[in-house]
Order: C-alpha cells, then sequence, then structure tokens
C-alpha cells in the first residue's frame, strides 16, 4: 500500500468506522514514515468532522457516530504517543470539563458532545452523571480547564446549572472559565437567565461554540 | 352516559364516543407533589400504601384512567427510611431478606444485601454491579436470563408487584380505564447504567453480534410477556409499554424494520390474547416509523412532545397514518402544563383534536413535570372533558 493509498484508507475507515482497520493503518503509517501530526489534522479530524455533518444530517446515526468515534481514538492513540515520543505534544483546541448535573442520570447527549469535543481535538474531562458543583469546581480548578460544560435532561435539574454558576461566582472563577449549557429541555432563554456564556441545540453546535467560546 | 372506562376502551377500538377521552400522563413523581408528599420517602410505600396515593391523586382530578407504574415489592413494607449524608436509605426488614434476594428485578445496591441506598433513584441504579450479558451464545444468554431476569408472573405477584391493583381495581374496575405502564425490554437492555448491556455496547451489538441481539431481544420480550400476566391477572385493562434507545433520532430505521418489528407483532399480539389492550409510548422521532408501528397489532400509540430536532403533530401524524391506530395526543408538559395559561392550554387541547379527527386520547407529551400547577392539570382535565366531537 502506497502512502498516498493509507492516508485515504485512513480518511475511509474513519468514516466507515472501522476500529481494527483503522488501528493497524495508523500503526502502518507510522512505519511508513507518515508524520502523525499531519495524519491527524488531514486526515482523521477532516473525516470526523464529515461524520459530525453527516450525524447532524441523520444521514449518519449514533451508532455509526459511535463508531467512528471509536475508530478515530484508536488511530489518535497511536499517533499521540508517537508524537510525546518526539518530544512536541499535540496543540489543543481547549480544555473542556463536561457532565451532567446533580440529580440528573442522563447521559447520552452529553456523551455524544464529549466524544465530538474529543475528536475535535479539545481536551475533554468527562465527569459522567449526577455532578455536583463541588465535582465540577474542583476539576475545573484541577485541569485549569478554559470551558465548563453542563448538560441537564429534566426541568427539574436544570436549574442545577445556574446552581453551579453562581457557586463559581462565589468561588471568584467565573470570569476564568467560559460556560456552555444543554440537554432536550434547555433553551437559550434559560441559558441567558442562568448567566451561562452559550447554548447549543446538538451536538455539532456544542462544538462549534465550544470554539467560538475560545476565540473569545 | 358512557363512563370513563367505556370512553377509553370504544376509542382505543376506534369506535365514535360521545366525548373525548382525557388521559394525562401522570405516571411519574407528579403525583406525590400534588398530595403534599415527598416522593423522596414516601416513593417507599408497600402496594396497599402505593394504591392510596393513586386513588388519592384520581379523586382529586378525575381523569379517564389510572396511569399505574410497576409497583413496589413486598420487602419495601415495614422497612426502616433512614436518611443520612442528604440521601434516603432503606434497611430491609430481616423478615423480607429471603423474599428480597428471590428478586431479580432489582437487585441490592449495597454489600450486604439489606440495605437499599439512595432510593428512589435506587430504582435505577440499582442493576448497576451486575454482569453484562455475553450475546456470543444462546447457551450464554439462556444462562444470563435465568439467572439475572427470569420470573415468572406468579413469582411477580408473590413479590408484591401486583399489591397496588387490589383496592383499585375493586373500587374503580368497572369504571375507570386501569393502565399499568412498565419500560419496554429495550429499556432493560439499552439504559445507560443498568442495562444488560448499556446504551453503547447495545447500540454497537446490532452491528457487532446481529445473531445474538436478535435472539436476546425475541428472549427479553418473551421474558417480560410474564409481567404482562401478571398485571392481567391482578385486573388491569392495558398494558403500556415504553419504548426508547432506539428511536429513528438516535438509531438507523433499518434497526427497528430488521430487529424489533416482527418482535413487537408477536408481543403486542400475545397481550392482546390476555384479554389486555396493548399500548405502546415511543419515544423520540417517530415519523419515520410510524406506519410500521402501526402493522404490529398495538392498539394505540402515545408520542411525546415536539423537542429539538423533531416535530410530532398529531394532525400531521394523522395525516401519516389514517385511522389505523388510536392516538394519545402529546400537549408539552413543560412549557405548557407547567407554564402555560388557561387560553394556551385549552387551545392547544382544541388544536390537537381538531387535527386528530376522532380515535383520539387527550394527553400531555411525558409525565407531568414537578411544580405545574394543580389548576393547570385541572384545566387540562375539565377542558378536555367538556370537548365534544363535532
Amino acid at each position: 500500500m502506497s502512502i498516498d493509498e493509507i492516508k485515504k484508507e485512513l480518511y475511509n475507515n474513519v468514516l466507515s468506522g472501522d476500529f481494527e482497520l483503522t488501528k493497524e493503518l495508523a500503526e502502518k503509517a507510522i512505519s511508513e514514515g507518515i508524520d502523525p501530526l499531519e495524519a491527524i489534522n488531514s486526515y482523521l479530524i477532516p473525516a470526523i468532522e464529515l461524520v459530525g455533518e453527516k450525524f447532524g444530517k441523520r444521514e449518519y446515526f449514533l451508532p455509526d457516530l459511535m463508531r467512528s468515534a471509536n475508530a478515530m481514538k484508536s488511530a489518535l492513540n497511536i499517533f499521540e504517543n508517537e508524537i510525546h515520543k518526539s518530544g512536541v505534544e499535540r496543540k489543543s483546541l481547549g480544555k473542556i470539563v463536561i457532565g451532567t448535573v446533580k440529580g440528573d442520570i442522563h447521559e447520552i447527549g452529553k456523551s455524544i458532545v464529549a466524544a465530538l469535543l474529543s475528536a475535535k481535538g479539545f481536551d475533554v474531562t468527562d465527569l459522567g452523571i449526577d455532578v455536583d458543583s463541588d465535582a465540577f469546581i474542583n476539576n475545573i480548578i484541577e485541569k485549569n480547564a478554559n470551558i465548563l460544560a453542563m448538560s441537564a435532561l429534566l426541568p427539574i435539574t436544570m436549574p442545577y446549572q445556574g446552581v453551579v454558576i453562581e457557586e463559581l461566582k462565589k468561588r471568584g472563577l467565573r470570569e476564568k472559565v467560559r460556560v456552555m449549557v444543554g440537554g432536550a429541555p434547555v433553551t437559550q432563554e434559560h441559558a441567558d437567565k442562568i448567566g451561562a456564556d452559550g447554548y447549543a441545540d446538538n451536538a455539532v453546535d456544542a462544538v462549534k461554540l465550544a470554539e467560538k467560546l475560545m476565540a473569545k | 352516559m358512557e363512563n370513563s372506562k367505556e370512553l377509553m376502551v370504544k376509542t382505543i377500538n376506534l369506535k365514535k364516543t360521545e366525548r373525548i377521552p382525557v388521559a394525562p400522563h401522570w405516571w411519574g413523581i407528579y403525583k406525590y407533589e400534588a398530595l403534599g408528599l415527598d416522593y423522596k420517602k414516601d416513593a417507599w410505600k408497600d402496594g396497599q400504601q402505593l394504591s392510596e396515593v393513586y386513588i388519592n391523586f384520581y379523586e382529586k382530578f378525575k381523569p379517564d384512567w389510572f396511569h399505574l407504574h410497576i409497583g413496589t415489592p413486598k420487602y419495601f413494607k415495614d422497612s426502616e427510611i433512614i436518611f443520612k449524608d442528604g440521601k434516603y436509605y432503606l434497611k430491609i426488614d430481616k423478615k423480607f431478606k429471603s423474599l428480597k434476594k428471590e428478586d431479580r428485578y432489582f437487585s441490592s445496591n449495597s454489600p450486604n444485601d439489606e440495605e437499599i441506598i439512595d432510593f428512589p433513584d435506587y430504582l435505577l441504579s440499582s442493576r448497576k454491579d451486575k454482569p453484562k450479558v455475553n450475546l456470543s451464545s444462546k447457551n450464554k444468554i439462556e444462562e444470563f436470563i435465568k439467572k439475572y431476569i427470569h420470573l415468572s408472573a406468579q413469582e411477580i405477584i408473590e413479590m408484591g408487584y401486583t399489591d397496588h391493583f387490589p383496592q383499585i381495581v375493586n373500587k374503580y374496575g368497572n369504571d375507570v380505564f386501569i393502565a399499568v405502564h412498565i419500560p419496554s425490554a429495550i429499556c432493560e437492555i439499552f439504559d445507560p447504567t443498568t442495562g444488560y448491556l448499556g446504551f453503547e455496547q447495545g447500540l454497537m451489538s446490532f452491528h457487532d453480534y446481529p445473531e445474538g441481539m436478535q435472539y436476546f431481544l425475541s428472549r427479553c420480550y418473551e421474558e417480560q410477556l410474564e409481567w404482562a400476566k401478571a398485571y392481567a391477572s391482578a385486573g388491569a385493562h392495558s398494558f403500556i409499554i415504553s419504548e426508547s434507545y432506539i428511536s429513528p433520532d438516535l438509531a438507523n430505521p433499518q434497526f427497528y424494520k430488521q430487529f424489533m418489528k416482527h418482535i413487537h407483532l408477536d408481543y403486542f399480539t400475545e397481550i392482546s390474547s390476555y384479554g389486555l389492550i396493548p399500548i405502546c409510548m415511543f419515544w423520540g422521532d417517530v415519523n419515520p416509523l410510524l406506519n410500521d408501528y402501526c402493522q404490529t397489532n398495538v392498539k394505540a400509540i402515545m408520542f411525546e412532545e415536539s423537542k429539538k430536532g423533531f416535530n410530532l403533530d398529531i394532525g400531521k401524524i394523522r395525516e401519516q397514518i389514517g385511522h389505523k391506530v388510536c392516538v394519545f395526543g402529546n400537549l408539552d408538559s413543560i412549557y405548557l402544563l407547567r407554564e402555560g395559561s388557561y387560553e394556551e392550554i385549552k387551545n392547544e387541547i382544541i388544536r390537537q383534536a381538531e387535527g386528530a379527527r376522532y380515535n383520539f386520547i387527550i394527553s400531555n407529551g411525558s409525565p407531568v413535570t414537578p411544580g405545574t400547577p394543580q389548576q393547570n392539570l385541572d384545566i387540562l382535565i375539565k377542558t378536555g372533558k367538556e370537548l365534544k366531537w363535532k
């Protein structure tokens, strides 16, 4: 297989979500001397972006998205190890702490957003579900996070997004971290009301929002 | 004049009625709030106490149905409730310890098998320590079902899961429609925290183990028929399942056609043979599969309200499926029922009923939300009951 074919197949196999083949191709790419940074930026990221677009248009569904994200991660690990060995660090788009708020155990939407953010190049710390303000804030401090992303699926739990923002203010951290919120019942109006910096309607828009917030 | 039960049964069987039945979705925790109870403590109730909650709520609002949940096991009775570190704990009374061990529906989430931690969230978290099913062979699937899923109808009854029925059935069985609403087998498999596969592994298994997945799905639905038999013998009129996790906004609609449609057909047909009316609540964007759902022998379909990314308009649904099945309304439980005015609620009820044109039950798209003013639920029920078909 030529170098050009390896690159092309890396892209195609992330699109089709073939975990094993993508991993093999990444190993082959390294042994053939392909620049890992170029492989990530020119093939893996464009492929996962296209997956995200297709998901947004309902040409791809969640299982396709998950398979592609897993395939991409398998290659990403190999390339990042190689970059690390060379003493260079891959530039992160920003550090994000994400979780579903206290009292809420729904995680599908949050996990999709986390997967897409990670794939795009953000350094994501996913705290899971039922996360209280202490856990959010401790992780923001520990990771020196740029963005806090909070999800809530229930009308009774969405006010907790505001509770966390108030706690950030009390601890003098509000100006240091941008806050984005989402979830089925969450609206722009709610985001404005609680003083969040941004709201996204879906996972694809959440990634765009994170990029926008980082540019501010 | 038709009573509530007759109205519901006739409407579901696509017959004309004097007025439109009103069956709000009151399955969730709102009933505790409406009665001034604290669901964190009061959801511990055993079957008999639970039936009083249902009866008091019914008497307060007088909807056309009882919308019952799965019930509670006998071992909740006389158990001590402990509150510590912001969480409620239930200490199982020693006399029920052996009964608790036999319950394969919920398992204890504490090492000593005597405490249930963080109820009612326990109901969702109790199974997280169970192993995941291995789909590689039928034998392994059968072993898993035997160990972790199977309960016969008789065991379900003995465990106490139907104990909330007798009082309600004796008092209202002839006059009011009594439906029990339980999570479908898909939910038991796909729940991200407690499912036999979990959400991600569940979805991936359609690709990775299609044969094992097909067999497991089919067996789980078969096993769930035991619950339908138990509720039929307890006097339920209808058996409702909630279908989630593989709706067309999440999974390719082809999954449903390939893996689920024939299972649903057999399942709903079997439920009808027990004398129960099968109803299905399809969560998510149902639009791409509406006609498929109508071919499964289900008698009525419930939908959630429109959400981000999909629009579920009762009039458009009716246009698409005609009058093949009865449909429930999907008034928005948050932005209309909780926050709307009298005029807004009334107008939306009328708009949905006009769009449905018969064979329609007034309802909301998801459980009544905590914080909903009681007068708004009153408006829904009273306004709905005044409506007549033109």
